[in-house]
């Protein structure tokens, strides 16, 4: 189990990092959404033992980052938002390298190298030299690398940044996996789509604090407390939209250019149903009618405002 | 038990199955490039041995004394070649390691893995290093063949071959501190032959003067330093020192030293790549206890220079004060707070005296002064076992005859030290307020350390110019005139008087630095107030 307690990082007249915490149970993914410079690197760089907090601190199965650094590393992947692949030598020496680091022994290595390359799918370049591989295969043979000596904590900080639409989606492939290996894996990312897919923690950060966390639903549900609704009716969109207004349920209408209506409703799935009811019954007649499903991307746009740091 | 088991695997990972070593020597050797590097290497070596052979020996006649006195200066040359060949490869080689991992940005993976520092620059240091041991062994066919023409010994060769080695480790070292500190790989490079030159310049010197200078004769006695210069270690290999009824010879002591100096070398840049700063308190603890041994043996070896002369607790003073300057490199990181740097550096009080080897600023000045009064210790004991070994009298032998009944009580000077060790005090304490002054203005640790150093440089340095501008004619030493004005007028004069002004500025400067800290303190309490209501009012905000 991860804990983060109130990590805070200062530097000269700037708090990067202002009281952040979360925790987070085996198996979850968690998306860790924020613009460039919210602090999203620097608190997972906390977490990598990497940076010293000013104050606070996070326990991984009760081991603190603080007090006892290799402990926390034993059990901790990262990835950084940079490759810093050693160039100069071979897929499997670069990952027998970390594995010796890692400590895992002699005898093991070749078949937990075999393993963590089968999983990221690098069998075939185990020969090959870092430095001939693909932007997308470098990125997963850093993955391969943290996988080396089995962590409970994967750090991926902007893991898919600069690959293309194949890449990131077996990344994405490769994340959700770990995840139901029973890892607790933290993914950052300022591409919100990419995240959506696969975590099921999220926690939204600017300017260092973290203004929302918890499962994608529920910050979605507490973020968006109405319902938007999208509805087509055939004519008479301004009549519509006044019929609207007046029933309870609805906080506000208006119609579009192309007679779509968009209506932000306050009530449940019943209401729903007499909201159409009373549109037929006021002689209009929908040829469609959906209700939009809020994403991270509106729930990022509506807690943040875009400064940073 | 368990402590020590667990100590000895950890030594064994970090000598014996070094990652970080195994993986930078298999890059080394990787593909034709070394092979036609170590084989350009021999090629010269050979050709050059051969062309001073050819120079030395040539085919004319001569006898059998001339022609082995040609063959010793044929092996001579060609160990001056392999030393001047250690002297540029070995920085080389480590200087752009750490640098290089700096700018691939692969640092950060390898201590977000339970690596210590210590097992990364050993590694490091171990990669080099094998390979400066390669181009030794590669060398062996032509000191070989010094041996069988006669020009040495296999005892010589493989004397040399240790001292030469033990050199290199030491240049490793210096090195990879220099590639730890700089910001680039061609800044890593020349910092490391700028930090080079200047060691291998000292141990030449202090090396070359006792061996070629007066006081050396036929004997194999000297002093270990003799065998710290890689370009003297013919001359050193077979040297000792008396200790007692043994014979010891040098290249122990020197490897000590050598060890002494590596180990302060790592940790210093340990030190420096470690987020948590464990080998900080670790340099402190072996930056005391060495600084304690060097000036003892300091002490020691100098007996026969100072044991004559007629004010020997001044001289003393003066040595202790000379051999503690270099503490101004260090001082800023000791005394210096701030808040943009890592949380030690951060103010934690003014004086604490628990826990005195933990990196803090509150710890800096009674380090500091513990700093002087074990090198105190080391100097007047080193110099009390030299004295007791070569029975060198403590007044000059002029005024013992001159002063029979005087000699009968020795004069030993413990006043005038007393003042100089006053001075010194007084002269670390100055610097440590102005650090503190320096902090409490919140201009950053950088810009604190920078101020505090930038103040002993008006002190010490930009008078001097300034003073012989003034008045040329004025002497350093003699009495009272306008070189008196100088703060380190006392430590430069031999007079008798010196000790006297050096008491009186110690005075000065413990009047200065008892209010300068004062008021940084006060600074300081008036900072970190504004800095809580600051924080209250974002939190309340928040």
């Amino acid at each position: 189990m991860l804990e983060v307690l109130n990590l805070r990082k200062e530097y000269a007249g700037l708090t990067a990092v202002k009281g952040v915490s979360f925790s987070l149970q085996p198996g979850d993914i968690f998306g860790f959404i924020g613009s460039n410079g919210a602090g999203k690197t620097t608190t997972i760089r906390m977490i990598a033992t990497l940076l010293e907090p000013t104050s606070g601190t996070a326990r991984l199965n009760g081991a603190d980052i603080v007090n006892d650094p290799m402990a926390v590393r034993r059990m901790i992947g990262y990835m950084p938002d940079f490759f810093g692949l050693y160039d100069d030598v071979k897929v499997w020496e670069y990952l027998d390298f970390f594995a010796a680091i890692y400590q895992v022994p002699a005898k093991q290595r070749s078949e937990v190298i075999d393993n963590v390359l089968e999983l990221t799918d690098l069998t075939v370049k185990k020969n090959a030299f870092v430095q001939s591989l693909s932007r997308g295969m470098q990125q997963r043979l850093c993955l391969a690398r943290c996988l080396v000596h089995d962590p409970l904590l994967l750090l991926l900080d902007e893991p898919a940044s600069g690959l293309d639409p194949r890449a990131r989606a077996e990344l994405k492939e490769l994340i959700a996996e770990l995840g139901r290996m029973g890892k607790i894996v933290i993914v950052s990312s300022h591409i919100l789509p990419e995240l959506s897919d696969f975590c099921n923690t999220v926690g939204i950060i600017e300017k260092g604090e973290l203004l929302a966390y918890g499962p994608v639903n529920e910050i979605v549900r507490a973020t968006q407390p109405t319902r938007i609704l999208e509805a087509h009716v055939l004519k008479d969109a301004a009549g519509a939209v006044e019929l609207l207004q007046r029933l309870p349920q609805v906080v506000t209408a208006q119609a579009t250019r192309d007679g779509e209506l968009r209506i932000d409703f306050a009530g449940d799935n019943e209401g729903q149903a007499e909201l159409v009811k009373a549109l037929v019954d006021g002689g209009f007649k929908p040829i469609g009618f959906r209700e939009h499903q809020a994403d991270l991307e509106d729930v990022f746009l509506k807690l943040t405002t875009g400064a940073v740091n | 038990m368990t402590t020590v088991m667990n100590w000895l695997n950890e030594n064994r990972a970090v000598y014996f199955g070094n990652a970080t070593s195994m993986r930078e020597f298999r890059v080394q050797l990787r593909g034709n490039r070394s092979v036609l590097l170590f084989g350009a290497y021999l090629v010269m070596l050979i050709g050059v041995a051969m062309f001073v052979y050819s120079e030395a020996v040539g085919d004319q006649r001569m006898s059998i004394v001339e022609a082995q006195s040609r063959l010793q200066s044929f092996y001579m040359t060609v160990m001056e070649l392999l030393a001047g060949t250690i002297c540029v490869v070995a920085p080389a080689l480590s200087a752009t390691t750490v640098v290089l991992e700096r700018q691939r940005r692969s640092l950060d993976l390898v201590f977000s893995a339970p690596v210590s520092p210590k097992y990364f620059l050993v590694g490091k240091m171990l990669s080099s290093y094998r390979y400066i041991w390669m181009l030794l062994v590669l060398s062996l066919p032509v000191t070989a063949a010094c041996v069988v023409l006669g020009g040495a010994s296999w005892g010589d060769v493989l004397g040399s071959y240790v001292l030469l080695s033990m050199q290199a480790l030491v240049l490793t070292s210096i090195s990879l501190l220099m590639s730890t500190l700089a910001p680039k790989p061609v800044s890593a490079v020349l910092w490391s032959y700028a930090a080079c030159i200047p060691y291998l310049l000292v141990t030449a010197s202090g090396a070359g003067s006792f061996l070629f200078g007066y006081g050396h004769g036929h004997s194999m006695e000297a002093p270990f330093f003799v065998a710290l210069s890689p370009f003297m270690v013919i001359q050193a290999v077979g040297t000792y020192t008396a200790v007692g009824n043994f014979d010891v010879p040098n290249w122990i002591p020197a490897l000590g030293v050598t060890l002494l100096i590596t180990k302060i070398a790592l940790l210093t840049a340990g030190s420096l790549l470690s987020p948590v700063g464990k080998e900080a308190r670790s340099l402190r603890i072996h930056g005391f206890f060495y600084l304690v041994a060097t000036i003892g043996l300091l002490g020691y070896y100098t007996t026969s220079s100072i044991g004559f002369s007629s004010d020997l607790g001044g001289t003393l003073g003066r040595t202790l004060a000379w051999v503690l300057m270099p503490l101004i490199v260090v001082l800023p990181f000791m005394t210096c707070y701030g808040y943009d740097g890592e949380n030690r550096f951060k103010p934690n009080g003014m004086f604490k005296l628990t826990d005195i080897f933990k990196p803090t600023p509150a710890t800096g000045l009674p380090y500091v002064l513990l700093l002087i009064g074990g090198a105190a210790v080391g100097l007047v004991s080193g110099f009390w076992i030299g004295v007791r070994e070569s029975g060198v009298s403590f007044l000059s032998p002029a005024t013992a005859a001159l002063t029979p009944v005087k000699a009968a009580t020795p004069n030993l000077g413990a006043f005038s030290f007393v003042e100089y060790f006053t001075f010194v005090v007084a002269f670390w304490v100055f610097f440590w307020s102005v650090g503190r002054l320096a902090s409490s203005f919140g201009i950053g640790l950088r810009a604190a350390r920078a101020l505090q150093f930038g103040s002993f440089l008006l002190l010490c340095a930009i008078p001097v110019p300034v003073i012989i501008t003034l008045d040329h004619a004025s002497s350093l030493t003699g009495g009272t005139n306008i070189w008196s004005l100088w703060a380190l007028r006392s430590i430069f004069n031999g007079d008798s008087s010196a000790s006297g002004e050096a008491m009186t500025y110690a005075v000065i400067l413990c009047l200065l630095a008892i209010p300068i800290s004062f008021y940084a303190e006060a600074r300081l309490k008036e900072m970190l107030e504004k800095r809580n209501a600051i924080r209250n009012v974002v939190d309340s905000a928040a």
